[in-house]
């Protein structure tokens, strides 16, 4: 059974569609990435999987349960942070803990010792007894993770869960989502590309509220982006660009200036010929050569290559 | 109504944390401790502040009816403001924060994140309520004279429920605008124009606000009851919340 089903989900505002008929299945214990620009439809989604906002059309489930804004079985099942968290400033965390586990139906000793352990787990346990009106923007993020998780949720819906941080507080986040990834389902909508390469077995590229593609990312690595050949001399490169132009096996090649520096970018038609070849063709040349790399396809590139030019899988 | 408890507990708490509990139970209190210290003292007042001059004030012996009546009209006036401040931002304050969102998204029905507040901010004015009469009927009797107690109870609880009224108006409009300003200035308008129209011939008989007007007869000891108007608000109470119930459930968040 799907963690998630999508089926059709559209999202209509007036004349404006903010999702547009979403086919999507989440595998159970996978953590997914939700990718695409801003204003792509990611946080309307979300919001309707968390049945906090009403699907023009469509239906969703999540855990085998339709989601309906009146389905409060299925909200024990889920944690949910939204993308910039709002708290009661007269709470202090804890109380704030201590409040979200009386609303999951905790038992309060049990609900004590959750509280504890989840504010240890994010780093604010001193902090908890403050009032959250004096915490800073990473500070509420971070609560937000722990009342999310505060009902060990079958499924964890994250909305932009790491923009709000600094570099550390980015790491203990996807440190901890690499953790729960085996026994919670998260489904983690964003737009940084480098955590969903760190964390997601899986991702859906969304735009414009429509999806362009969903597949894992090593996947999409091999299908949407090829490998390239970053190589450097001390002398001006534009004859051998030349030269690696005529070559069949060459799909691309320019010349870019980084800094003083000038590198010359091969994009092959094919790989393997290309590793042979091109080495043969430098020493040829007579150029000094001072940087040779083949460079592996980034999930940035394949997020460019669809999101950027507008593909369509 | 999954989840009221708790939601209820947090509202006392919340009410209690952000004053608003002492500062309603403080201007309750005020006006019922004023009222008849005013309505006793007043030529006194008016002759320290040497306003009488060489013409005479002529002012009538304060009776106790009078002293009641007069809270019973500052109630109907204050007390209704108070209503609508504490309860406009209610739920539109928490939507525009974003706090109902995150509330919403644990297993808590719309029903109980609504009832909660209504029950909360009713037990505080009712208190509040009962301690400005309580101390307005105290202080009458020590400073003006005796005065029966049903009576004044009776209209005291017809004033109340007038204002739990109020704040289930209030607390629909909030659930409907995600500006407290807007839900209040609505609210008050709506209040306004029921109180004209309850001079309209049938219908105005039937209006919540001639609950202030019995309760003013009850006072004199007239049996002119309006139970059409009684049931009209306890009606519009139900209704008030269950569609701020609705509203709440086909709003974005």
């Amino acid at each position: 059974m799907d963690a998630i089903l999508c089926q059709k989900l559209t999202k209509k505002f007036g004349d404006f569609t903010a999702l547009d008929g979403l086919d999507l299945a989440v595998e159970k214990n996978r953590v997914f990435g939700f990718l695409g620009p801003n204003g792509a439809g990611k946080t309307t989604a979300v919001r309707m999987l968390t049945g906090l906002s009403q699907p023009t059309s469509g239906k969703a489930y999540v855990s085998g349960e339709e989601v309906t804004p009146r389905n409060l079985s299925l909200r024990s099942k889920i944690g949910f942070l939204p993308d910039v968290p709002a708290f009661y400033g007269w709470m202090t965390g804890r109380e704030f803990m201590l409040f979200s586990g009386e609303l999951h139906k905790l038992a309060p000793k049990d609900n004590n010792l959750r509280a504890d352990e989840l504010l240890e787990l994010v780093d604010l346990k001193e902090a908890g007894k403050r009032r959250v009106g004096g915490y800073s923007r990473g500070m509420k993020q971070r609560l937000g993770i722990a009342q999310a998780l505060v009902n060990k949720p079958e499924v964890l819906f994250m909305d932009e869960p790491t923009s709000a941080l600094d570099p550390m507080g980015r790491r203990d986040v996807l440190n901890l989502i690499e953790r729960l990834s085996g026994d919670t389902t998260v489904f983690m909508s964003t737009h940084i590309l480098s955590d969903v390469e760190r964390v997601c077995d899986r991702v859906a590229i969304i735009s414009e509220g429509k999806l362009i593609t969903s597949a894992s990312v090593e996947e999409l690595k091999r299908k949407y982006s090829t490998s390239a050949f970053e190589i450097q001399f001390e002398e001006e490169p534009t004859p051998i660009l030349t030269q690696l132009l005529k070559m069949p096996y060459v799909k691309t090649a320019e010349v870019r200036a980084e800094g003083d520096l000038k590198v010359v970018y091969v994009q092959a038609s094919d790989l393997a010929k290309a590793k042979t070849e091109i080495p043969g063709i430098i020493a040829q040349s007579g150029l000094t050569l001072t940087h040779y790399e083949l460079t592996t396809p980034s999930i940035e590139d394949v997020f460019i290559q669809l999101v950027g030019n507008g593909a369509k899988a | 109504m999954s989840g009221l408890i708790p939601l209820f507990k947090k509202e006392l708490k919340e009410q209690w944390k952000t004053y608003k509990t002492l500062i309603v139970a403080i201007a309750f209190a005020f006006f019922g401790i004023s009222t008849p210290l005013i309505l006793a003292y007043l030529p006194q007042i008016i002759e320290m502040s040497g306003q009488g001059g060489d013409i005479p004030v002529v002012m009538p012996d304060p009776t106790p009816l009078m002293s009641m009546q007069e809270f019973g009209q500052t109630m109907l006036q204050v007390g209704v403001l108070i209503c609508i401040l504490i309860a406009m931002g209610a739920i539109s304050g928490e939507r525009d924060k974003g706090t109902a969102m995150l509330t919403l998204s644990k297993p808590v029905s719309r029903g109980a994140f609504v009832m909660s507040k209504y029950l909360a901010l009713g037990l505080l004015v009712l208190v509040s309520m009962l301690l400005g009469a309580g101390l307005c009927y105290w202080y009458t009797v020590m400073l003006i004279g005796d005065f029966s107690f049903m009576p004044f109870l009776g209209s005291t609880l017809l004033m109340s429920l007038f204002l739990l009224l109020c704040l289930a108006v209030t607390l629909f409009f909030s659930s409907f605008f995600k500006s407290s300003l807007a839900a209040g200035g609505t609210a008050l308008v709506i209040l306004i124009a029921q109180g004209l129209a309850t001079q309209l011939p049938w219908i105005g008989q039937y209006l919540p606000g001639n609950l202030s007007s019995w309760s003013t007869r009850l006072l004199s000891a007239s049996s002119d009851p309006a139970w059409g108007a009684l049931a009209v608000s306890i009606a519009i109470i139900g209704l008030c919340l269950y569609f701020a119930r609705i509203r709440l459930e086909r709003k974005e968040l």
